[in-house]
């Protein structure tokens, strides 16, 4: 992981402290629905920011507003320093790529990647150069006499990415652009869009529902709850780390202990939860708070030799679900706790796996995450 | 095929026939009239004569009146195409409650027998000390026709994605840029056609012009004028030509309106 995060800040770090977009208590309603309520964001120069969410989170409303397609009910939103929200978007350095690529049907792919450079009084000679070497850079150089609807998917979204990307903006704005393609063709423009952002070296910000595209894509996840933001931080972070349950359960399968904190030692905080004690990882919390012990399912260590050791239980195994590389399995331990595994379909211990059979799992202290428990986690509780 | 089926076959093919010759009869028998060599339309045919038809280009009046029409249709054509593209245009753009009160609202004038229309225009331009003349024709017929224009221009607008314009505002075109660069050549196929369905309506129309027409005649109100006389070749002749007009008009609007799915050169 600390690899990879490496190999992604190609800016160096002095970019990367540098926000160019700052958000601040933005408000946005339509009607009596509130879209956006009270954002306040730094988004950094040369990231790949990704605002992710379920539908109806306000994560594309949030987009349109940085590139001008909405106006904030209240707040300022400042690019580079200026306040832009009385700006038009001619006079951002914002550009959009939508969903449904929005080309021009009546025009070529030449003169759609030449549009917004026609809008600023560029001479001929000079557009026909940079649409030609834009064309070149997403490999589109021999359709440049088509029409969009001779196209395919990707290659009409290429061509979207293009007539932004010519205009030499500083900011990209991407909404779900890879949500109307097929599986394969998506992980591959994904590969594209990141490589795109690197060698542009501008800043991208990428508003999508698929957790998995952006803790793949992205330096920065911004993840968005009912209009607000939830949790900003990189995808280890995110997913790692999550502040709390909606992150947490919105990035992928979690596992819950519910427990009160008992201790705060050196290696983490001691937890009591209706399994037994176990001693957890998390940000500050103090003896006597309620707490939710989280735990993804690849953490989980199965069939450890003693059924005794610290961090332990003793569980049944209730449904095994084979998935091609792995297995999915549903344990019920004490008390009812339910624990989520996934195991290597090849690992040894796959042989143990069989329903109704009782093992000793391990929840590793760095892996078992505390978050707060919200106030009618109970209620709430029962198994997803 | 069994015998039940073949008769059931032959059943409707006359059915059609006779549903065809009910339909078409009429005109036909009309064309074949103003081509036939005798002061009475009566059978059998005396002759073919084309004689009717010169008459017709001989005759100041109904070439007075084919001008005035023409001069009418024109002017409604333009006057209700722009005005109908641009209030289509902004009902698009407008909120789901406008839409739901505006869009009724402005068809009514489509939906009001055109004898009301003609009435309630007359008592207008009374009200306003206006002058009957074409100008006030037009006037009327231009409020016949654009209910039609927003009519055939929103069904092409619900097909185009909002997005394209924003992409274009996005990209630096200001508002006016959006209508003359997108907006306009995607509705192309919507905006001709039905302007030729202006055109047709207003060159067809005779009770609206009745009431809104001061001393000036078009050639629909001219024919009018002439049956007091009794149907002659000559009616026959000027009725035959135009339908031929009309009807590749309407023939064409069609095809305008249809066409264009898929833009190429």
């Amino acid at each position: 992981m600390t690899i990879l995060a490496g190999k992604i800040e190609p800016m160096g770090t002095m970019t990367a402290e540098h926000s160019l977009i700052e958000i601040d208590r933005v408000r946005k309603s339509f009607g009596a629905h509130t879209a956006i309520d009270n954002v306040s964001l730094a988004l950094g120069e040369g990231h790949f920011v990704t605002l992710l969410g379920p539908s109806g989170c306000g994560k594309t409303t949030l987009l349109r507003m940085i590139g001008g397609l909405e106006t904030p009910n209240s707040g300022s939103i400042r690019i580079a320093g200026t306040p832009v929200e009385s700006f038009s978007p001619i006079d951002r350095p914002t550009r959009m790529v939508f969903q449904s690529y929005a080309l021009f049907p009546h025009m070529t792919v030449e003169k759609n990647v030449a549009y917004g450079l026609q809008r600023r009084r560029i001479p001929d000679a000079e557009i026909k150069a940079k649409v030609a070497a834009q064309l070149d850079v997403v490999g589109l150089s021999e359709k440049a006499k088509s029409y969009p609807s001779e196209l395919s998917g990707g290659q009409q979204q290429r061509v979207a990415l293009a007539r932004a990307l010519v205009t030499k903006p500083r900011v990209l704005l991407l909404d779900e652009p890879l949500a109307a393609l097929d599986l394969k063709l998506r992980q591959r423009m994904q590969a594209e869009l990141k490589s795109l952002q690197r060698s542009a070296a501008i800043t991208f910000v990428y508003v999508t529902h698929d957790q998995h595209e952006a803790l793949g894509l992205s330096d920065r996840v911004v993840v968005m709850e009912k209009g607000r933001v939830a949790q900003r931080g990189t995808p280890a972070e995110i997913y790692h780390r999550p502040a709390n349950r909606y992150v947490a359960e919105f990035v992928g399968d979690i596992s819950i202990l519910d427990g009160t904190v008992r201790t705060i030692e050196d290696g983490g905080a001691r937890i009591e939860t209706p399994a037994g004690m176990f001693v957890a990882s998390g940000p500050t919390v103090r003896s006597g708070d309620k707490v939710h012990a989280i735990i993804r399912p690849e953490s989980v260590r199965v069939a450890v030799a003693s059924g005794d050791g610290a961090n332990t239980l003793r569980a049944t195994v209730e449904s095994a679900t084979f998935r091609g590389a792995d297995m999915l399995v549903e344990f019920r331990g004490p008390a009812d706790v339910r624990i989520q595994t996934s195991i290597s379909s090849t690992a040894p211990e796959a042989a143990a796996i069989i329903p109704g059979h009782t093992i000793t799992l391990e929840l590793p202290a760095t892996a078992l995450w505390l978050i707060p428990a919200e106030r009618n986690s109970n209620a709430s509780e029962s198994s997803p | 095929m069994t015998r039940e089926q073949g008769i059931g076959t032959l059943a409707l093919a006359v059915w059609t026939a006779l549903v065809v010759l009910f339909l078409l009869l009429p005109l036909f028998v009309i064309v074949a009239f103003s081509f036939n060599d005798s002061d009475f339309p009566s059978f059998p045919m005396r002759g073919l004569t084309l004689k009717w038809y010169w008459r017709f280009l001989e005759s100041d009046e109904l070439l007075a009146a084919l001008w005035n029409s023409t001069l009418v249709a024109f002017a409604t054509m333009v006057l209700a195409t722009t005005f109908g593209t641009l209030a289509a245009i902004g009902l698009a753009r407008s909120g789901a409650r406008t839409q739901k009160f505006m869009r009724p609202l402005l068809s009514t004038p489509m939906m009001t027998p055109r004898l009301v229309v003609g009435i309630a225009l007359l008592n207008m331009f009374n009200l306003l000390s206006m002058q009957l003349s074409l100008l006030t024709v037009i006037v009327g017929h231009t409020v016949v026709a654009v209910p039609y224009v927003i009519l055939v221009v929103s069904a092409r607008l619900v097909g185009l994605d909002p997005r394209i314009e924003e992409a274009a505002a996005d990209l630096g075109a200001t508002r006016t840029r959006v209508l003359i660069d997108i907006l306009l050549p995607l509705l192309r196929p919507a905006v001709l056609g039905s302007a030729l369905i202006a055109f047709t309506l207003s060159f067809d129309e005779v009770v609206v012009t009745f009431f809104t027409t001061g001393t000036e005649n078009t050639l629909p109100t001219t024919i009018w004028a002439m049956l007091r006389y009794g149907i002659t070749p000559e009616i026959n002749a000027v009725s035959t030509l135009t339908m031929i007009a009309t009807v590749a008009l309407a023939l064409g609007a069609e095809v305008m309106i249809r066409s264009g799915g898929v833009h190429r050169r």
